[in-house]
């Protein structure tokens, strides 16, 4: 203990604070650029590479110790061939538009169910709320694989579902739901549904109630006060529960897998089977490197809307 | 059966109908609570309140908080439904018509000013639900953002103002739609003192400019005697007084009220005697008897109070010898300067303390803590107080 008392002795005497301050300030660069900015390089790189039988499966291998002039030859022999390559083929275009069209479908639906759920929460009794909130959170404290599996043995020809269903006379024969986009959509839901709730119930928490009075003293009727106030002030946290729920679910692996079927087209599973069936290194990294490019822009939109929105 | 009784029955109501709208119309003021109480969950927020507030008044419901000021002028603003009772706008009444629908407008207490929306869309918030045409509604804006002195401001956000601002952008924005009442909630709470003095001259100046009925909720007394024509005082859930600012301070009707509003002296006793012009105490706190003139309906050997102001408790030294009614010697104890007055509290020889104000003017002559001094009152200044 006496070590950092003395260290707080030195840092109120100036200098030793403000160095702090400013370290404090780079960490989450540093945070980025180790665990994001170099493996994304490293990724691009390979991404322009070419495969090759071998070890590691692709060539140029870059070695500085082989010295400049040798190292600038090999670089000169990347190329965007993977690019093109992609382009060309419509088997990636479509798993591209395919995931986003899933990963679209699918936020909408938990936007639907978060929000009111969220609602519920935001106006339930104040003691309640740290409740209700670790109840939203529990499920992440079972493996996500056993979550995601489980549905399987509800979504199947002889599941759950389709026994409820029958017993009820809603249906005449059980329903092939399992192995179908429907499915897919329905996992996706279901895990990320957490990830719109908190963000929404963050925004509808902070709503003064007088608000929504105020709205309807002035002459809207209350569907309209609603939307007018509640949901128009949420605006921010149906973006962030979105982009929560979006961005994963484009590359979503486990959930296609194991609940779509062989007309399931996820980008995720396509850049697992590059990856690891073909062993087309170079060809996986530049489907993972347009699939981040993809999900920059609406993490840009974003952001332009958040500045917009603090102005 | 009814079917058949109904052609008879009807008959006799339609002979004096035509007479009867117009007779009550003269009669009914604007707002009349009739017979109205509120319970959430069994406690009871406003208990078989009456109450009538007239056309163009400015009105103010006072009391401590959790008297059930807020939750009556939440259900004339339609955002409370009476458990039972009825409440009356120009002689229809308020049940079944929902917040939206009702001529009322009121001014929320945290503001509750729409932060996405500028100062200008705020106040056009009411005025777009009417179906005015967009000149009609920039015109009223434009008045209303006149009449609250913030042309300059329009283009801000809510958060760009000060507090003042806001407080006046959320008079604007109630103001806009020409309610026939509006409500103010402890609209200058959230002030500091010297913007509170004023924007309390505005509120009454632009409320005689536009002859709106006003009807204010403030736990404070200052704020309701500077502000209201007439004032209620309410105690749990119950009217006390209603009566205009001077009334309620210098006749107040119960302990409650006397010593709700401004400072004053209660002194505790047994009625000696009482007739057509006074009524007279024997107060054991003084050792005295004392004696108000205000005719009371007091029996002798009944138990009740003295209220008398500080104002008008007259100080002197003592010089040589003092006697008449209302007349107490005792010894300065303590005094809080005001300012304009002093106010004292001199102990008496039984050790009970009166409270009495000396304006500083130069012509009081000095008084100094310990000092002996002789208190006496005019009787038709007293109070007698039986509640």
């Amino acid at each position: 203990m006496p070590s950092s008392s003395n260290a707080e002795a030195r840092a109120g005497r100036g200098g030793r604070r403000v160095l702090n301050a400013s370290f404090v300030g780079l960490l989450p660069y540093v945070w980025l650029l180790v665990f994001f900015l170099i493996p994304f390089l490293i990724v691009l790189k390979i991404s322009l590479s070419t495969a090759f039988y071998g070890q590691p499966p692709y060539e140029p291998v870059l070695d500085l110790a082989e010295g400049v002039g040798a190292t600038w030859e090999k670089v000169k022999t990347l190329s965007l061939g993977n690019y093109t390559f992609l382009a060309s083929d419509s088997l990636y275009v479509e798993a591209y538009l395919s995931s986003l069209k899933i990963a679209a479908i699918a936020t909408v639906l938990t936007l639907l169910c978060g929000f009111p759920i969220a609602h519920a929460m935001a106006r339930a009794p104040r003691g309640w709320r740290p409740l209700l909130i670790a109840l939203v959170i529990m499920p992440f404290w079972t493996s996500f694989l056993i979550r995601v599996y489980a549905w399987v043995g509800i979504l199947k020809r002889e599941g759950l579902l389709n026994a409820v269903l029958l017993e009820l006379g809603a249906i005449g024969e059980p329903l092939t739901i399992l192995n179908t986009n429907f499915a897919v959509i329905v996992g996706i839901v279901y895990a990320y549904l957490p990830f719109m709730i908190l963000p929404l119930y963050a925004a509808l928490e902070r709503q003064d109630p007088a608000l929504l009075e105020a709205a309807s003293d002035l002459g809207s009727p209350p569907w309209l006060a609603f939307w007018q106030v509640t949901v128009r002030l949420s605006v921010p946290g149906i973006v962030a529960g979105s982009l929560l729920v979006f961005i994963p679910a484009v590359g979503e692996f486990v959930i296609p897998n194991l609940l779509g079927g062989s007309n399931t087209l996820m980008i995720g599973q396509t850049l697992w089977n590059e990856f690891f069936l073909n062993h087309d290194w170079p060809l996986s990294s530049a489907v993972a490197v347009v699939l981040l490019v993809i999900l920059v822009v609406p993490i840009t939109l974003f952001q332009r809307y958040q500045a917009r929105e603090v102005e | 059966m009814s079917a058949l009784a109904s052609p008879a029955m009807t008959g006799a109501p339609l002979g004096d109908s035509a007479a009867e709208p117009i007779a009550k119309r003269a009669a009914e003021p604007l707002i009349r609570f009739d017979h109205v109480r509120k319970t959430f969950g069994g406690v009871v927020a406003v208990a078989d309140l009456s109450l009538d507030i007239e056309e163009g008044e400015f009105f103010a419901l006072l009391g401590p908080s959790g008297c059930g000021k807020t939750t009556l002028m939440r259900m004339l603003a339609g955002f409370e439904t009476p458990t039972s009772g009825d409440i009356r706008l120009a002689g229809k009444s308020l049940a079944g018509v929902p917040a939206h629908k009702r001529p009322t407008n009121m001014m929320f207490q945290s503001y509750a000013l729409f932060p996405h929306l500028s100062v200008w869309d705020n106040i056009a918030f009411g005025l777009r639900r009417e179906g005015l045409n967009a000149a009609a509604i920039r015109a009223r804006v434009d008045d209303m953002l006149s009449l609250v002195q913030l042309t300059a401001q329009a283009r801000r956000k809510p958060h760009q103002l000060s507090g003042g601002q806001r407080q006046r952008v959320a008079l604007a924005r109630s103001l806009a739609k020409e309610p026939r009442v509006l409500l103010l909630d402890e609209p200058l709470a959230a002030l500091d003192k010297k913007l509170r003095g004023e924007t309390q001259f505005e509120l009454t100046a632009i409320q005689r400019r536009l002859g709106i009925t006003f009807v204010i909720v403030t736990h404070d007394q200052d704020e309701a005697m500077v502000l209201a024509d007439r004032i209620a005082v309410m105690r749990e859930g119950g009217i006390e007084q209603v009566g205009t600012p001077a009334e309620i301070y210098e006749a107040p009707v119960s302990r409650a009220v006397a010593s709700f509003i401004g400072e004053i002296n209660l002194i505790e006793g047994t009625v000696a005697h009482a007739d057509a012009r006074e009524t007279a105490l024997d107060a054991p706190a003084l050792g005295t008897r004392v004696v108000a003139s205000p005719a009371g309906a007091a029996r002798a050997g009944e138990a009740g109070c003295l209220a008398i102001r500080p104002e008008k408790v007259a100080m002197r030294r003592v010089n040589g010898h003092s006697d008449g009614p209302n007349t107490l010697t005792g010894t300065v104890s303590d005094a809080a300067f005001m300012g304009e007055d002093t106010l004292y509290r001199v102990r008496l020889e039984t050790g009970h303390l009166i409270k009495t104000r000396r304006s500083n003017t130069r012509d009081g002559g000095t008084i100094r803590l310990g000092d002996r001094v002789v208190l006496n009152w005019d009787p038709a200044d007293a109070v007698f107080l039986e509640r």
